[in-house]
């Protein structure tokens, strides 16, 4: 029985083997990876311009944009203590 | 392949700016080609796959996260999908000529023995193209991609466990067959 067994397990990567040794490596041609290299740039080029303004305009959150926010909060904090402060004096 | 950054480093690049996507192209266009070729046998198609394999990897970049799935595991499985609608439009038109492979015989070896490898090449491959889609692709990945059996099993979708059973039934299937055959 363990011979049975032994002799399929040896059938068996004597198969492996004979898949591997068919299998010449593939390369795509110098020319095919250049224009595709190419086309990808173009296609993303053609993305950039084809991006609707508002998708456009939530990509841009620069530092200066999350700096003039927090100005802002800052800003609008300042007044409500003011407001508050003036209205317990009154 | 290099191997300097790793993959999370490049795609949080090319996510942040899709103009970076180009080293991770570099990465994987060869496996992905030679994974086209032996699925679909033919230059043209296999051309025609990995090019529309880098253009939705590209498009759908921005919506990849790792959940488990590695990138390559992700480039692999869009390639597949893709394979597996040009199997569908070309059920009837069972073609594989895999003209490279017995094309470019070892040189060092005589005319015969040429012969001889080139007419088991294409007894092997014949039978491996009559096996089931997924044996197919279970079987360029491990000896084409020489990927692990770790890697295979997250393309596949399935266990290590599942795909190493799955790899022993189909190699006793070959055996079956090629011996029917001789």
């Amino acid at each position: 029985m363990n011979n049975q067994a032994d002799t399929q397990w040896v059938d068996l990567l004597h198969v492996a083997k004979e898949i591997r040794r068919s299998v010449q490596p593939v390369r795509p041609s110098a020319g095919f990876q250049s224009h595709l290299r190419s086309d990808l740039a173009t296609a993303l080029g053609a993305e950039r311009r084809d991006l609707p303004l508002e998708v456009y305009a939530q990509r841009q959150v620069t530092p200066a944009v999350v700096l003039a926010g927090c100005l802002g909060l800052a800003a609008v904090s300042v007044a409500l203590i003011l407001l508050r402060g003036h209205s317990a004096r009154q | 392949m290099s191997t300097s950054e790793s993959d999370d480093i490049l795609i949080r690049r090319a996510q942040e700016n899709p103009a970076a996507f180009e080293p991770l192209y570099e990465r994987y266009v060869a496996q992905v080609y030679a994974y086209a070729y032996y699925r679909v046998g033919n230059v043209q198609d296999a051309e025609d796959i990995t090019a529309r394999t880098f253009y939705q990897a590209l498009t759908h970049l921005s919506r990849y996260t790792n959940r488990g799935v590695p990138f390559s595991a992700w480039l692999f499985r869009i390639a597949h999908n893709l394979v597996s609608n040009w199997h569908r439009d070309n059920g009837r038109r069972q073609t594989y000529p895999l003209d490279i492979v017995l094309d470019t015989p070892d040189p060092s070896a005589s005319l015969a023995e040429r012969a001889e490898v080139n007419e088991e090449t294409r007894r092997l491959w014949a039978v491996i193209r009559t096996l089931p889609p997924e044996r197919q692709q279970l079987l360029v990945l491990k000896f084409v991609d020489e990927l692990s059996t770790e890697q295979i099993a997250v393309i596949m979708g399935r266990s290590e466990g599942a795909v190493k059973a799955l790899l022993h039934r189909t190699l006793v299937a070959i055996r079956h067959q090629l011996t029917q055959v001789a």
